[in-house]
């Protein structure tokens, strides 16, 4: 479990310290890596731009993608990553606060695994970081690495 | 066209009539002449004085006593009825001014034979005709010949029996030829008489059928105008409301921004806001005192209900701008569906739930998804504290209707104040169980929206139950 990544792309820094907050409540110690808008998302999971020298090898296994990024946008993001050969079945989980159906259409339908609602709650914000980190993390069986 | 039928036929009548009037002088001349032909056969002709103008007759010749003499001397000789006849018509044509002729196909008097005309006629005599009338131009005048046959008497034989004729057979015939110039003078004069009114009721008749095509056409072109104007204003109409649409679909749209910004960057701070009182509450839990605490407990609080609020606020707009999508809907799967949720969720309560199989009704799928789950949630939260909850939901038969129907045997409420019932941010509880006072107001616009009822019953401390039909 130790060497899979995390990667939460999120631009609102409040929110970013909250996940990470809950994460540490629940003893999840994965490596987090953290992007903060749509372009940086890219780049890091195409291994270019600012990211040029990370190794694409390591992939992460769980990628929390929210919607509302400045540059290029939570779907956008999703929309590339399905078209390209290297990131075409990287499991990818919308973490929203949005509720309209319209988005849960739209990221389904660009190929998105999952979509999770933000509780207000905090109790059950904690209980959804866990429950996704126990599912992605260690029940799920990530796609097989490619070359 | 129809008086123009009527003023021929009118002429035609007329011009019968005339004929018919001609035929008959013509008859009438032939039966006064027949008349005294018989009446002068009846007396065996009569003796006439012997003049130069009336020799006596060399055709009577066989007949004995042809000649005879008065005791004074004076010559007479016998005059037949035909002499008679001839004589008076040739001597007194003026006064009389109708031709009259005996003639016979066995004439006695050579010139009594009868010419072409009067021959056919006499022809058809001998096959029975009994009359030949015919108008035709005799002696340059327009005229109507008629003739009739003289059929044999008694008295004729006396002359006429040496021809070898008997009683019955068809001696001759007399022909008579009337000018009818005269009639056709007044036929002219009828005509004009006639035509003239004729004329003067077609002219009428025109008149007011130009004045009636006029008026008809004045009419048709009111008409003409008055729909151009409907036309008018129907475009015009119509580019209101296509205005109007657009309008109101411009609304819709800020409608539909808005609430999705609600939806969304509404709720984020939301969940930061509870996120740091927790953080705070856990981290700093030791440096906080029992007052510390309680009032990160009603921020938390806050928070909860500001995020209850802002969703039920969105779901009651998503219903008014919603259309509605009508399919057959199983209410019972659905409420099967909500209720496992909340044991779900809630696994520490023991609820008894009751769900009337196939409750199916018409309608959107969405809304009357939101509309259960609000009143299940309801029903679920106020019988949180009956040690045997129940809720029941199903159809029952009330006031000749078919109702659906949610049951529960939580708190209740006080009767008194259903009119706030279904207003919105109207509660009627407080403390634990308060919620954001819409859910009710969305269940009614659900029903609303679907053209339905609902009212509850209720009574504090024993439970509600809301009554509904889509």
């Amino acid at each position: 479990m130790e060497n899979k990544i995390i990667l939460l792309v999120e631009d609102n820094p409040d929110d970013v310290e909250l996940v990470l907050m809950a994460l540490q409540s629940k003893n999840i110690t994965n490596k987090i890596d953290v992007v903060t808008d749509g372009e940086q998302a890219l780049d890091y999971l195409f291994c270019r731009g600012e990211y040029a020298d990370r190794n694409i090898k390591f992939t992460p296994t769980l990628i929390l993608l929210d919607l509302q990024l400045p540059k290029v946008s939570g779907l956008d993001v999703l929309k590339q990553l399905r078209a390209d050969e290297r990131t075409k079945l990287l499991p990818v989980t919308i973490f929203t606060s949005s509720s309209e159906e319209q988005d849960m259409i739209s990221s389904y339908e660009l190929g998105a695994n999952s979509y999770i609602r933000k509780p207000v709650d905090a109790d059950q914000f904690e209980k959804a970081i866990e429950d996704l980190g126990m599912y992605w993390l260690l029940l799920n069986e990530p796609p097989p690495k490619k070359g | 066209m129809i008086l123009l039928g009527l003023l021929f036929r009118d002429l035609a009548i007329l011009n019968q009539s005339i004929r018919n009037l001609a035929i008959r002088e013509a008859r009438a001349h032939f039966q006064k002449d027949k008349a005294f032909r018989f009446w002068a056969a009846t007396h065996g002709g009569f003796y006439v004085p012997i003049t130069e103008h009336t020799p006596p007759s060399p055709y009577l010749a066989h007949i004995p006593e042809r000649d005879i003499e008065t005791p004074s001397g004076k010559k007479l000789t016998l005059m037949n009825p035909a002499w008679a006849l001839r004589q008076m018509n040739e001597d007194f044509l003026e006064t009389y001014g109708v031709f009259v002729h005996i003639t016979s196909l066995l004439p006695i008097r050579p010139e009594n034979a009868p010419d072409g005309w009067e021959r056919l006629a006499l022809e058809s005599f001998e096959t029975g005709e009994t009359e030949v009338l015919e108008f035709v131009e005799f002696e340059g005048k327009p005229s109507l010949r008629l003739m009739k046959p003289l059929i044999t008497q008694e008295g004729c034989l006396k002359c006429h029996a040496h021809q070898g004729y008997v009683v019955g057979d068809v001696g001759g015939g007399v022909s008579v030829a009337i000018p009818i110039a005269a009639y056709f003078a007044d036929e002219q004069q009828f005509k004009i008489a006639h035509i003239l009114p004729f004329i003067m009721f077609w002219l009428l008749g025109f008149g007011v059928i130009i004045q009636g095509s006029r008026v008809i056409n004045k009419n048709n072109l009111k008409r003409k105008h008055a729909r151009r104007m409907l036309q008018e204003s129907h475009s015009k109409l119509e580019i209101r409301v296509a205005e109007r649409t657009a309008l109101l679909e411009a609304t819709n749209k800020e409608l539909e921004a808005f609430s999705y910004s609600v939806s969304h960057d509404l709720r984020a701070p939301l969940t930061r806001m509870d996120g740091f009182s927790k953080a705070l509450q856990t981290k700093y839990e030791d440096k906080l005192d029992k007052k510390g605490v309680h009032y990160l407990n009603r921020i938390r609080a806050s928070s909860q209900l500001l995020a209850e609020l802002i969703d039920d606020l969105l779901t009651l707009s998503r219903v008014s701008r919603r259309e509605l999508k009508k399919e057959m809907i199983d209410l019972s799967l659905i409420a099967k569906k909500i209720v496992g949720t909340l044991q779900s969720t809630d696994k520490d309560r023991k609820v008894e739930v009751i769900i009337q199989p196939n409750v199916k009704v018409t309608g959107d799928a969405g809304l009357l998804k939101a509309m259960m789950e609000n009143l299940l949630n309801n029903a679920w939260k106020f019988t949180r504290e009956e040690k045997l909850a129940k809720i029941d939901f199903g159809t029952i038969q009330k006031e000749g209707k078919n109702w659906i129907f949610v049951k529960d045997n939580g708190i209740g409420f006080n009767m008194k104040y259903y009119d706030k019932l279904f207003t919105p941010f109207q509660r009627l509880h407080s403390g634990e169980y308060m919620g954001s006072g819409i859910g009710l107001s969305t269940v009614q616009r659900i029903i609303s929206k679907h053209g339905g009822q609902i009212h509850a019953e209720s009574e504090s401390g024993k439970g509600t139950t809301f009554y509904f039909i889509i």
